[in-house]
């Protein structure tokens, strides 16, 4: 294949079919449908370009070889990255692909913290996301209905189904056949292995708890690849478990791995990196979209692109950013904000809060590789009874390993005795933690701060979101109960845990959902079923931003069929002429 | 070779050497090794945060912790210097003012117990006050048993995180090739290095 850059074009007085902003899980998957249905589509995205293997410079790194070791210089973390800094996956290796926080600040309220963690380049979060991948059910898009809080989905299980299937079979998803009804099965490479101690503790927990369920989390990794993955240039995990480094392999879905690749290769995909959407353009004679405003990131410059159809996939917060921005008198609040609801509902994951513990016996068991995955139970709660406390539920998650020299330092001794010690596995643990449903509320919301800028001369997002009492109930309940299972299950020293409100900002479960939700009522949501903006016809929103409910599972594998599913029918609606 | 690599292989047949000979190594002998005084400037470079003394120190302590056997230990493979330039590149000053106060903390037990700097004590004598220190006991307090704690964590960082920690005395594996959920454990088993 040609170069990246031979694909990369600055200024253009073309009018592009499509328009798609953002290059991350769902704008790769809009410039894949849109390109392979014939559209000559521009993507538009604010960072650098990232090109497949080129620019992963963290990958095959030995810890020796690096200047920290793997940790990041105090100052630059502390200076440029204090918000990144707290991702799990930030690190030496990982650094270049997040956003520097320094250059990029955003505004929140006095003792309201935010942690936004945000992938500013060609390829977005789609480069170092957890790859966890699981469809939703009726249970989810039913739950806002029943229940009242939120407005009810515009879509079904139904209507989702079959753009499950699609993507799934081209990113790849491993994992098992279960049948169960919370957690619909998909079209899986096959699972990863449970090691001895969780075989052990599943064979235990499904015999319990039944209808409940440990299974092997579903993962976005090819376990085997098909033919059709090596066709992509895609070979198999080989359990590094460094995905987000980069994976030359393109063992996991990415951008660069997975979307990017057969866009390109329709000839009809150009990228503008280093372009900042300042605002979409609005014609309020046709009540048409017609483009994109963009600030040169390295210039400063501005200009345009135009297309018959704009197709928001900047991220949650992102998108959402440039409609508040985008604003004219016919809508002087922002894009497609007839309904007032753009900025509020916003919902992230609880998360913070389980147990773990040690494990007897198992001492001539071990295993081999990094897995990319762990071990997942399925929502049980609020699925047939009613939990007092709360309403919606959470799914658990964990695994079980054997300590190693990072535990070292605990243990009592020095000398000999302690170095042989560390040289045989330690002792197993077992831990489970949850990840469970934020309500959404009005409140929870994003606005543009009125005085304070960025470098570009964007106004600030200011993001103010609390957890509300049934989150806080929902996670005392996780902990709690993740405890009491281990316990049941025979582990010695069980330890609950539940991170303060201070440790776990809002944010940083970095699946923010909302802002530009999907409904039914126009009055009282920005998108229709499609993800089509209600106010103006040639205008989608396909990433997190339309979700009207975050429901407890990992929420890409659903950004990505929603988007493909917009694609198709937008492609669909421009063919009819109308739009 | 590195320089580098050249230092930590001359010190690490050293110490050998010293085993064979049935020599005792004492605090003075590994002192002398992990100091950076009396030797070229490229070979051994000048600490980045620690004195040469607290540096030196640190050397002591960590080959007490993770000492030479069949495998090369802590100072073959230079982990004071890692140490010193993690604590200068990775960590803030009041980390780092925390670290040689504990350092300064040993040394002062040391000379009040046993009239000497803790580095020109007896091995004996040495692994005494460790103990103490390890378990928090007279002339040690809890806050010191912190801080021994934390060192034992840098002290296994540097040393499982370089190549003969990872390669030689654990089991490394960088390009595992898949995932195998179960596998006897035999005698001949070691820790994978990375998880």
């Amino acid at each position: 294949m040609e170069s990246l850059s031979s694909f990369i074009i600055k200024s253009s007085p073309e009018r592009f079919d499509a328009i798609v902003v953002g290059s991350g899980i769902t704008g790769g998957w809009a410039a894949k449908e849109l390109t392979e249905r014939g559209l000559k589509t521009l993507m538009v995205e604010r960072g650098r370009p990232v090109e497949h293997r080129v620019d992963y410079v963290g990958e095959n790194r030995d810890p020796w070889t690096m200047p920290n070791r793997g940790k990041v210089d105090a100052v630059v973390a502390e200076e440029q990255y204090p918000v990144q800094r707290q991702c799990y996956a930030f690190d030496e290796h990982t650094q270049q692909f997040f956003n520097n926080d320094r250059d990029m600040p955003y505004s929140t309220p006095g003792g309201r913290p935010f942690s936004w963690i945000r992938g500013n380049q060609l390829g977005g979060k789609s480069l170092m996301w957890a790859r966890q991948s699981y469809r939703w059910s009726d249970l989810d898009f039913e739950a806002n209905l029943k229940d009242g809080h939120g407005t009810d989905w515009p879509i079904r299980y139904a209507d989702l189904a079959p753009w499950y299937s699609h993507v799934e079979r081209h990113a790849g998803i491993s994992g098992s056949k279960e049948g169960l009804a919370v957690l619909p099965d998909g079209e899986f490479l096959p699972p990863f292995e449970f090691n001895a101690v969780e075989q052990a503790l599943k064979q235990k927990f499904d015999a319990r708890y039944a209808p409940a369920r440990m299974i092997i989390g579903r993962t976005a990794n090819l376990n085997k690849a098909s033919d059709a993955h090596l066709a992509q240039g895609r070979g198999q995990c080989q359990a590094r478990s460094q995905c987000h480094r980069g994976c030359s392999f393109g063992a996991y879905f990415s951008t660069q791995s997975s979307t990017l690749p057969p866009a390109l290769a329709t000839g009809r995909l150009r990228i503008a990196t280093n372009s900042i959407v300042h605002s979409v353009l609005y014609d309020p004679k046709t009540n048409r979209v017609t483009g994109v405003r963009v600030i040169d990131a390295e210039t400063m410059e501005t200009r345009e692109y135009h297309a018959r159809v704009v197709m928001l996939c900047a991220s949650t917060l992102g998108s959402t950013a440039v409609l508040l921005n985008s604003t004219s008198a016919a809508f002087p609040t922002g894009l497609a904000n007839s309904s007032g609801v753009l900025g509020h509902y916003l919902t992230d994951h609880l998360w913070a809060a389980g147990a773990d513990g040690r494990v007897e016996g198992f001492e001539d068991e071990y295993y081999q590789g990094r897995r990319p995955t762990g071990i997942y139970v399925p929502r049980f709660r609020n699925v047939v009874d009613k939990h007092p406390a709360f309403v919606r539920g959470y799914a658990l998650a964990g695994g079980a390993s054997r300590e190693g020299w990072q535990s070292a330092a605990y243990k009592p001794g020095f000398g000999k005795d302690f170095k042989a010690m560390i040289r045989k596995p330690g002792p197993w643990r077992f831990g489970l933690h949850g990840q469970g449903e934020m309500l959404p509320r009005f409140e929870n919301a994003v606005s543009l701060h009125p005085a304070k800028k960025d470098k570009w001369g964007m106004p600030l997002l200011h993001v103010d979101v609390t957890h509300g009492d049934n989150d806080r109930k929902m996670r005392e309940d996780m902990a709690d109960t993740a405890a009491n299972i281990l316990e049941d299950l025979g582990l010695k020293d069980v330890r609950k845990s539940m991170a303060t409100a201070e440790e776990y900002p809002p944010g940083l479960a970095i699946h923010e959902m909302g802002t530009a939700r999907m409904g039914r009522d126009p009055k009282t949501s920005v998108l229709n079923g499609f993800n089509q903006a209600h106010d103006v016809p040639n205008l989608f929103v396909t990433d997190g931003a339309s979700m009207a409910s975050g429901a407890w599972q990992n929420p890409s594998l659903t950004f990505m069929a929603l988007t493909a599913r917009a694609c198709a029918y937008a492609v669909d609606q421009m063919k009819l002429g109308a739009i | 070779m590195s320089n580098i690599a050249k230092q930590a292989a001359r010190r690490s047949a050293l110490l050998r050497l010293g085993t064979l000979c049935g020599l005792a190594l004492s605090g003075d002998v590994l002192a002398a090794l992990a100091t950076p005084h009396g030797a070229p400037r490229s070979a051994r470079p000048a600490p980045e945060l620690l004195s040469a003394d607290e540096l030196a120190l640190t050397g002591v302590l960590a080959e007490l912790i993770i000492p030479q056997t069949d495998t090369p230990g802590a100072l073959a493979v230079n982990a004071h210097h890692t140490i010193d330039h993690l604590l200068k590149a990775c960590t803030l000053p009041p980390q780092q003012a925390a670290f040689r106060s504990g350092l300064a903390r040993i040394d002062t037990a040391a000379r009040q117990q046993q009239g000497k700097r803790f580095a020109a004590l007896p091995a004996p004598r040495q692994t005494a006050l460790l103990r103490a220190l390890d378990a928090g006991t007279v002339p040690f307090t809890p806050e010191d048993q912190r801080f021994f704690r934390q060192l034992k964590s840098y002290v296994a960082f540097a040393y499982y995180t370089s190549e003969a920690g990872a390669t030689r005395e654990l089991a490394y594996l960088p390009v595992p090739g898949g995932f195998t959920g179960r596998v006897k454990l035999t005698s001949a088993t070691r820790t994978w290095a990375t998880q």
